[in-house]
């Protein structure tokens, strides 16, 4: 081309792309850190339960009940977290609990995600009369008393582990849904939007290739403090009977169950309610951590 | 530099675009004329360029050529045919924007490749060697380097993030480009460089440009073609340097009075608090300019002034004619003389 | 145009070799690295530099207002006598909005929008004990009519947002002078404006300079601002002053070839005929990462030659009031920008 000018030199101090900003920032940040081991270790709990549980969690042993744990007098590293009043190892249920505690968790923040980021994406690029309809829906589910929905659902629906996924996922969707929306409003007056219309992209085309990437981080931090949420309901539901039934273990019944031996052998509803309490620290962690480091990377 | 071909790409009639503006719950709703009764030819291969004040409506007409905004009312033709009736591909094909904030223009998550492919990915019929070729290649049209393929916007500066906005504007080798303020928030140095390029392209590959900008240097410097707005409608509109010389209507006068030239023999104008710019929901009665026109008469309050040819540029003055039924025989080039009387503004 | 002021024997601002760095998390950024000048009471002394250049940051540096991250070093940094930069918190909060005031770009956000514009103007003056309510409203009011702001005493009670961005700046304008300063640092004050309405708030600001005697530090981008408001002007690059002289000897002789190249860019509009190249500045702005050793420009330079590197560049004196960093001589530069005028009559 005769009139081209020279090409430009630009990068004399290597500027990062936004991949390696994230981990660069991701390197520093202890919380962050610390929230994905704690996450990371509860869900490999969940996929490597029959693995890594040392016993049969439903595996009675009347002989042995109320055995202390490890750091009791008395306690054996055959059951290092003791046995409750089953004889039952108390480890192996924790680990075995973390599967329920994870799929419903994470599976009530997806189900709930999917459902709420498209209503809060549609209705924010849209607007019109298609965000009014989404706002009058979201106003509605604002209205309703969630946890008391969520318990007639359950003695309607039954306590399965799907059940209770999809009546927690019911509960959550409109935090996804505001959030969702709001971003999409600030994201719609970009002029890249404006350009990508210009350039032929669909309505469809521009919310799932164009809106989406830029938004999809504020829908993971909310997913997971809402994934932090529906685990402390999880356990509550099954705290009170009302949820996931015994035998099969989750961390709300192992505190349920602890609750009848609280004074003399108070590990059994310690150890579970530690396990939830931090594990929702961790994903809280995790989800701040998340948000620091994919703070947007744009203006110079 | 006038081009052979005199066909219009572009034929603009009476364009209206209203917003209804919602001031309260209980109140009526207004009515926002953004763009009030436009009419505009365009050459094939002319520059041409629209200025104007924020309010003016300039991005409202742009939209509304980009097939962004719907119009309310009036025409618009591209190549002879109604611009509803082009697809969104086929429009991708004909006209393409550059926009005025490098920052807002390009897509963060999305390579500099992506960016600049992203009309022809969207039409689904090249391979992806063939989008890879192209790619290159323009990048290599509009100054930046094969490397910066694959880095994304945030890595870069302002004047190469515009470059790569004109790289994803050309890709499709549209015939009308439209550039909504591209080099207004740019340095200086890096403006001139980014219209070079622009004036180098448009040449190169015949293109015909309209240029928004409220920088009456750089539209001198660019354009053949004038055309003056305020407050929704054009109000001169003819050569440029007709225009900026001896420029007619009074509002084209006083941006002329507004510019400051790098030199300190210029002075500055006197310090004149004229109402500013009108409530577009609630614009004056008559001609929307009277309230800050010092050569005003009667007759401007009453009567909105149709565009008047007047020695070989066009403008909405009634100092010129343009009252309805009355014809232009105004015989004096000089405005103000023939029959101003002073009204006194508010 | 203001008149040249006889420079008073003393400055009322005097910068030594001020350096402001700022940490981030890729390094140290050296928003500016060693500038000097000095500001005579009265006149309009205009920094002029492109994004970037650091011509922000020294002004907030003297007002205390940098970001966290930023630390200022200086030899000196006086104003009336205040050693600006070792002032506690509270003393510069009482130095600011009385005796140096700051007008800034936006005028969007440099009002409170939940309070009235009244409210925000007798703030000022109150906090800083010049007086009562019944002054400061009176003071206010009569700012505001000096600004060209029409029923005044209604205006007070209107809120931001009720204004147009030309009014509120004038809000702002009247506000910073509530308390009598000496001194105004306005940072882009017409940038965000309408070009009409720039130019006569411009013309306002010199207004009042005169009226009032103030000095005004005019930092901006846009050559025609500093040509026609500035009596001195300081051009900014990369972090560095690379030319100080008044405004008609820089426009009629500018040595610095940034300087050179930066007037020769804009489009010029008296020129009619067929359109041609703008001149232009070749490549980037260096990063400010790096302590660059000999001139910061050199990269961009048509004339630069191996001296221009080899030592650290620094501000040398053509006349005594015309200062300029470069290795070649006057003469050298003055024939540059001969030969560049010659060929712009060619063309």
């Amino acid at each position: 081309m005769p009139n081209a000018p020279a090409p430009l030199d630009n990068m004399d101090v290597a500027m990062p792309t936004p991949w390696q900003q994230t981990w660069d920032m991701a390197k520093y940040h202890l919380g962050l850190q610390i929230g994905l081991v704690i996450v990371l270790s509860a869900a490999l709990c969940a996929l490597f339960a029959p693995f890594l549980a040392p016993a049969d969690p439903f595996a009675q042993d009347l002989g042995a009940r109320l055995a202390p744990p490890i750091w009791e007098a008395g306690g054996s590293w055959e059951h290092i977290f003791g046995t409750d009043g089953f004889g039952r190892d108390v480890l192996s249920r924790l680990i075995y609990g973390a599967q329920v505690t994870m799929i419903v968790g994470f599976g009530a923040a997806v189900f709930s995600g999917l459902v709420g980021s498209t209503l809060g994406i549609v209705g924010g690029y849209l607007g019109g009369r298609v965000d009014a309809l989404i706002i009058f829906l979201i106003n509605v589910k604002l209205a309703m008393p969630g946890v008391l929905i969520a318990l007639s659902l359950v003695s309607i629906f039954g306590g399965s582990l799907l059940s209770i996924t999809i009546i927690l996922a019911l509960l959550f969707w409109d935090r996804f849904a505001v959030v969702a929306r709001t971003a999409t409003q600030q994201v719609r007056t970009r002029e890249f939007i404006a350009a990508a219309e210009c350039s032929g992209a669909s309505k469809v085309w521009i919310i799932f290739r164009e809106i989406l990437p830029n938004i999809a981080n504020q829908i993971i931090v909310i997913g997971s403090l809402e994934m932090a949420i529906a685990i402390l309901i999880e356990a509550a539901l099954s705290f009170l009977g009302l949820g996931i039934q015994p035998p099969t273990p989750s961390w709300g019944i192992l505190v349920s169950e602890g609750r009848d031996f609280m004074f003399f052998k108070p590990h059994l509803i310690v150890i579970p309610g530690l396990a939830i309490f931090i594990l929702v620290i961790g994903i809280n962690l995790l989800g701040d951590g998340i948000r620091d480091v994919t703070e947007p990377q744009g203006r110079n | 530099m006038k081009t052979a071909d005199m066909e219009n790409i572009l034929s603009v009639r009476d364009l209206e675009v209203v917003f209804p503006v919602q001031k309260g719950l209980f109140s009526k709703p207004k009515q926002l004329h953004a763009l009030n009764k436009i009419s505009l030819d365009v050459r094939r291969g002319e520059f041409i360029s629209i200025v104007g004040e924020s309010g003016c409506g300039k991005s409202t007409f742009a939209k509304a050529l980009l097939g962004i905004n719907a119009p309310t009312s009036g025409s618009i033709l591209l190549n002879s045919k109604p611009l509803s009736e082009f697809s969104r591909r086929e429009l991708a094909h004909n006209v393409q924007p550059i926009f005025q904030d490098p920052y807002s223009s390009l897509n963060p998550r999305k390579s500099v490749a992506a960016n600049i492919a992203l009309p022809l990915v969207l039409t689904g019929e090249l391979s992806k060697a063939d989008i890879r070729e192209r790619v290159d290649s323009i990048m290599g049209m509009v100054g930046l380097a094969r490397r910066f393929a694959h880095a994304y916007p945030s890595q870069m500066s302002g004047g190469q993030r515009q470059r790569v906005a004109i790289a994803r504007a050309l890709i499709t080798r549209p015939k009308l480009l439209i550039c909504d303020e591209p080099t207004s928030a740019l340095d200086v140095s890096v403006q001139a460089q980014i219209l070079n390029l622009l004036q180098d392209l448009s040449r190169e590959l015949n293109l015909t440009c309209i240029f928004i900008s409220h920088d009456l240097s750089v539209v001198r410097h660019l354009s053949q073609r004038v055309a003056v707005m305020y407050l929704g409608r054009i109000v001169e509109i003819g050569d440029v340097d007709r225009i900026f010389e001896r420029p007619l209507h009074p509002y084209t006068q006083l941006l002329v009075d507004s510019i400051l030239p790098p030199d300190p023999a210029h002075r500055l104008p006197p310090v004149l608090w004229d109402g500013g710019f009108p409530d577009p929901t609630n614009p004056p009665p008559g001609c929307h300019f009277s309230p800050r026109c010092k050569q005003a008469m009667d007759i401007c309050l009453a009567q909105l002034p149709e565009r008047q040819k007047h020695g070989g540029v066009e403008v909405a003055c009634l100092l010129y004619g343009g009252a309805s039924g009355a014809g232009g025989n105004v015989a004096q080039d000089i405005p103000g003389i023939s029959s101003g009387k002073e009204v006194s503004n508010g | 145009m203001p008149v040249n002021q006889e420079t008073a024997a003393e400055p009322i601002l005097s910068v030594r070799n001020l350096k402001v760095a700022i940490r981030t998390p890729v390094g140290s950024l050296h928003a500016t690295d060693g500038i000097s000048y000095d500001v005579y009471p009265g006149e309009t002394f205009a920094v002029v530099g492109e994004s970037g250049c650091g011509k922000s940051i020294s002004s907030l540096a003297l007002m205390g207002l940098l970001p966290r991250a930023a630390a200022a070093t200086a030899d000196l940094c006086t104003f009336d006598g205040h050693p600006m930069l070792s002032l506690s918190r509270r003393e510069l909060s009482q130095i600011r909005g009385d005796k140096i005031s700051m007008i800034f770009q936006d005028p969007m956000t440099s009002l409170n929008p939940v309070y009235t514009i009244g409210n925000q103007l007798t703030e000022v003056y109150i906090r800083h004990g010049k007086g009562g309510r019944k002054e400061a409203t009176e003071r206010a009011v009569f700012l505001l009519e000096r600004v060209g702001i029409k029923n005044a005493a209604q205006r007070l009670k209107s809120y931001p947002h009720q204004l147009s961005g030309g009014l509120r700046q004038r809000v702002v304008i009247a506000m910073a002078m509530m308390c009598e300063p000496k001194l105004i640092i306005a940072d882009e004050p017409t940038t965000a404006l309408d070009v009409t309405v720039q130019t006569r708030t411009l013309a306002l600001l010199a207004e009042l300079q005169r009226d009032f005697g103030l000095a005004i530090i005019l930092i901006t981008h846009d050559l025609g601002v500093v040509a026609s408001m500035a009596d001195r002007v300081a051009v900014m690059y990369a972090g560095r002053i690379v030319e100080t002289a008044p405004t008609r000897e820089l426009f009629a002789a500018p040595l610095h070839p940034y300087t050179q190249g930066l007037i020769q860019c804009i489009p010029n509009f008296e020129q009619s005929g067929e359109p041609s190249h703008l001149h232009t500045i070749p490549g980037m702005v260096p990063s400010l990462f790096k302590r660059h050793h000999g001139c910061t420009f050199h990269n961009r330079c048509a004339f630069a030659t191996p001296e221009c590197t080899a030592a650290p560049v620094e501000l040398r004196d053509a006349t005594e009031t015309h200062r300029y960093a470069c290795v070649h001589t006057e003469q050298e530069l003055l024939g540059y920008w001969r030969d560049a005028e010659t060929q712009e009559v060619v063309r």
